[in-house]
């Protein structure tokens, strides 16, 4: 067991872990491969006399910035989601080529309305005042990312920046904001972001509502990655699709997911793609643990990807104090334009009290336990079922009693396809109990019961 | 002026008379009134003349006494006792009141002539009133087990703690064994007692009063409980308590008037029960332990069923939509 283990985490890391700090430093040591691009590198030498300041960052070639800006910003449309060519639109996003063909990349955010209600709405994308119908031939939902094909021929296509630029970097992001005129938006690249399946760009540059889909490129106007969402309790904390992804979108096979007769075939693709994400993720949790240490109890987290808090909540008026560790995985996937879904978190509690005795204790413990409820459950929509939930009390293999209550409902659209939320907590002994909650988002059901066994089995301690 | 100390059932009141003629007896409009049912409503009348003081009998049925004797006029020296009726007046003149009036004689609002059984009353509801502020604050349950008993009780406590306040109010402003008073005394701690319930019921909603889904039918029921209970008990002190204090009918009042609030409480608890989900605390009503084992298979057991429901339920919708597909 231990061996097989071993093999899992390994084959694991090495896709999922992409920002060691070896693979940092080949970045930052090539980073002149840039400039192999002969344009780039013509234009550099040009405006190298041009703008002296630079010169500290590179003694050999200089930044060329404004004409090759001009060709990527030429390159980046608006598209937009409507029910008609001349409607108002129903959504709008950014998108630019990647192909001279017609292919374009954008966000599958942007386009997931007409993905999922292709007979209600439909794509186009904005050709100064004329609206070209547009369609999505692959789309990537983990990784938000989709290939919109329109009928025209574009007279260029943008390169893409063969490497990451160093963390501090000057970027640029260009997009449409709030619908309104094209822009540029100056910032800074601060690395790259991997959690499990999800890898991300972050950036400090303030994007707009609209802008997504549109490309985020390095100084010398190779695109680095793709905007995506702007963290909306920060100021200027940004996200982009690494453009690595975009280069794996475009080598998936087309297909057609205009048409209602191509929603199976659709709903098909996001599962297969969703099954993807919880492999990881489940390998994931159920790979190399760590030990949460709480008030006496232990239980395993995984020990790679997550973000953890740690806080104590002495609650004077329920006299009892509480010590908390929230992990979570700072990634979902979109797949649809109002869910997001292929994440976890989990919720480590323990409660201690000197004051009350075990009565009270339970009947306080009791009335703390959370109500459910899932972010994406919408009856009305008929995307998920209903949750059905239960609850029971059993030992574990520490022969730890405890009491679970657990919710799970099934996504409509996608076979094999669950939320869980599970809730368990030990019965008090000697003023001391442990609660330890987690929520698994688009998980098969093998999965998520695995996972769930396996961290109830693992709390251990209280004595 | 004069001073006229009447030995009244429930103690002794002192009037200060400096109006004359001056009417004494159990009517409303009488200057001195002694609330005694041997009293009349105008029983005699005070006067100032050059000889002194005299007190006139108005025709009374139980007439005027000095010592044993009964007589149509008395007039008044210093340190007379004269009987109304039951009731012996205790009179003090001006020379006199001056000489005494810093040994002994002293304003009778001073002491908020407060008699023992309601001393007793007071003392009862005070203690019930702090207890009931320990029942209301966050720390109950170190006092009170959660159980449903102990829960009524705190709630019965929870409603006297607004009614001792007012009785303290009212006991010291408007001087509790003053008869006139006990009506307004009465009435006020059921109606407090009624808005206090309402009160708790908004500002403490972790109290979790059953009341909160029926708010208005809660305060109906309180306030028509509390005031057929006063009002049952403000006949019987007219007809039946006639010997009992001034203190010991507000007391039965008050009490009656609790106790109907109460027992409308546990009524409405009672009421409220039947469509209650009973939420009964976790491992309580639990196997003992010896019965599980420890693989926790019943729980993943129950789980692979909560699964299957919602695949079957997803079924059912992706049947439902199929059906609304075709029939477009």
């Amino acid at each position: 067991m231990a061996n097989q283990r071993r093999t899992v985490s390994r084959t694991l890391k090495e896709p999922a872990d992409p920002i060691t700090p070896n693979r940092g430093k080949h970045l930052v040591f090539h980073n002149a491969k840039i400039f192999s691009s002969q344009f780039t590198l013509v234009l550099a030498m040009i405006c190298k006399l041009f703008s002296p300041a630079a010169a500290h960052a590179d003694p050999v070639l200089l930044p060329s910035g404004n004409r090759q800006m001009a060709t990527v910003f030429a390159q980046v449309y608006q598209v937009k989601t409507a029910t008609e060519a001349n409607a108002p639109k129903a959504a709008y996003g950014s998108c630019f080529v990647v192909d001279q063909s017609g292919l374009l990349v954008t966000n599958y955010h942007v386009v997931a309305y007409a993905l999922q209600d292709p007979e209600k709405y439909h794509l186009y994308l904005m050709d100064g005042d004329q609206a070209l119908p547009a369609a999505v031939v692959a789309f990537d939902a983990i990784n938000d990312l989709a290939l919109v094909k329109v009928a025209k021929t574009f007279k260029k296509s943008v390169n893409f920046a063969r490497d990451m630029p160093e963390s501090g970097a000057k970027i640029y992001s260009i997009g449409w904001p709030e619908d309104l005129n094209k822009s540029v938006i100056e910032g800074n690249f601060n690395g790259m972001m991997s959690a499990g399946p999800y890898q991300k760009l972050q950036m400090s540059i303030p994007l707009n509502p609209g802008m997504s889909g549109g490309p985020s490129i390095d100084e010398y106007g190779a695109v680095i990655g793709v905007n995506v969402s702007l963290r909306s309790d920060s100021q200027s904390l940004a996200f982009a699709v690494p453009s690595t992804l975009v280069k794996d979108l475009l080598k998936k096979p087309r297909a057609s997911y205009s048409h209602s007769d191509d929603q199976d075939a659709y709903a098909e693709e996001v599962r297969a793609q969703l099954d993807l994400v919880q492999e990881q993720l489940t390998h994931l949790l159920r790979g190399p643990s760590s030990t949460v240490s709480l008030g006496g109890w232990q239980a395993d987290k995984p020990a790679h990807m997550v973000k953890c808090w740690h806080g104590d909540d002495a609650a004077a008026p329920t006299m009892i104090s509480v010590v908390t560790e929230h992990c979570y995985l700072p990634g979902s996937a979109p797949v649809r334009a109002d869910t997001d879904t292929g994440t976890f978190h989990l919720k480590y509690q323990s409660f201690r009290t000197t004051r009350l005795n075990a009565w009270q204790f339970l009947h306080q413990l009791n009335r703390m336990i959370p109500n459910f409820g899932f972010q994406n459950v919408d009856p009305a929509a008929n995307f998920t079922t209903k949750l059905n939930c239960s609850e029971s009390d059993f030992l574990n293999t520490n022969r730890i009693r405890m009491h679970v209550h657990y919710c799970v409902n099934a996504y409509v659209q996608y076979s094999e396809a669950y939320n869980m939320e599970f809730t368990a907590l030990t019965l008090p002994k000697d003023g001391r109990s442990m609660q330890l909650s987690g929520s698994f988002l688009g998980f098969s059901a093998r999965n998520s019961t695995a996972i769930m066994r396996a961290l109830i089995n693992s709390i251990r301690g209280g004595g | 002026m004069i001073l006229i100390r009447a030995h009244e059932a429930d103690g002794v009141v002192t009037h200060r008379i400096e109006v004359f003629p001056a009417l004494i007896g159990r009517s409303m409009h009488c200057g001195v009134r002694i609330d005694d049912p041997s009293v009349s409503a105008h029983h005699a009348e005070l006067h100032t003349t050059e000889d002194g003081y005299i007190l006139r009998d108005m025709a009374s049925t139980n007439g005027i006494y000095l010592g044993d004797r009964r007589l149509d006029y008395i007039v008044l020296t210093a340190e007379d006792s004269v009987y109304l009726g039951n009731i012996r007046l205790d009179i003090i003149t001006e020379d006199h009141f001056e000489k005494t009036a810093a040994k002994k004689v002293l304003p009778s609002h001073a002491n908020f002539g407060v008699n023992t059984p309601t001393k007793i009353g007071l003392a009862v509801i005070l203690a019930s009133a702090i207890l009931g502020l320990i029942a209301a604050s966050d720390q109950y349950e170190i006092f009170w087990p959660p159980d449903r008993y102990s829960t009524i009780f705190r709630k019965g406590f929870l409603m006297l703690a607004p009614v001792v306040l007012v009785a303290l109010l009212v006991s010291l402003f408007c001087k509790l064994n003053a008869k006139r008073f006990y009506f307004y005394q009465v009435l006020l701690l059921i109606v407090s007692a009624a808005l206090a319930t309402k009160i708790s019921i908004t500002v403490a909603p972790t109290l979790t009063f059953n009341l909160h889904q029926l708010p208005l039918a809660g305060l109906i029921a309180h306030l028509g409980n509390g005031l057929i209970a006063f009002w049952l008990v403000f006949f019987l002190q007219r007809y039946v308590f006639q010997r009992l204090t001034a203190g010991q009918r507000t007391l039965i009042a008050a009490v009656a008037g609790t106790l109907a609030i109460c027992a409308t409480q546990i009524q409405i608890e009672h009421q409220r029960n039947g469509e209650r989900q009973t939420m009964a605390p976790i491992g309580l009503e639990l196997p003992p332990t010896a019965d599980l084992k420890p693989n926790a298979d019943d729980l993943f057991f129950d789980l692979a069923l909560s699964i299957a429901a919602v695949d079957q339920q997803r079924i059912k919708i992706l049947e439902a939509q199929e059906a609304a597909r075709d029939s477009n």
